[in-house]
């Protein structure tokens, strides 16, 4: 594996999204 | 302030999640994410508040075959850039 800089990239997100991802994570009982 | 003795964690209100569409871990909290490189994806793994930011950059300087000291300059940086955003914490 090759060592990268650590970087990010920030996104704007709105709460139905977080809570799908929730819902969905969930699921993956 | 970050520095080796740190325990780093993920702040209660952040959660690292693998999205399988882009196939790349983000730091979900409310309203906003970050998509995160492998490398920061990897940090913020080993931020369970057990290791010290010594130990979490030993680790990942053993697993990429780097030399720690410069393996640690970017993890500290990217940590402290966490916690400026109030994702990461030191663990009490």
């Amino acid at each position: 594996m090759t060592w990268e800089a650590p970087t990010f990239i920030e996104v704007k997100m709105d709460a139905e999204i977080n809570s799908y991802q929730d819902d969905f994570d969930r699921e993956q009982d | 302030m970050i520095s080796a003795t740190t325990r780093p964690r993920l702040a209660t209100k952040a959660r690292l999640r693998f999205d399988r569409k882009s196939t790349r871990y983000m730091l979900l909290y409310p309203e906003k994410g970050l998509v995160l490189n492998p490398t920061s994806a990897d940090i913020l793994k080993l931020c369970t508040g057990e290791h010290t930011v010594a130990a979490i950059v030993q680790q990942l300087a053993d697993k990429y075959g780097k030399d720690a000291p410069e393996v640690e300059q970017e993890v500290v940086g990217f940590l402290r850039a966490m916690a400026d955003r109030g994702l990461v914490q030191d663990a009490p």
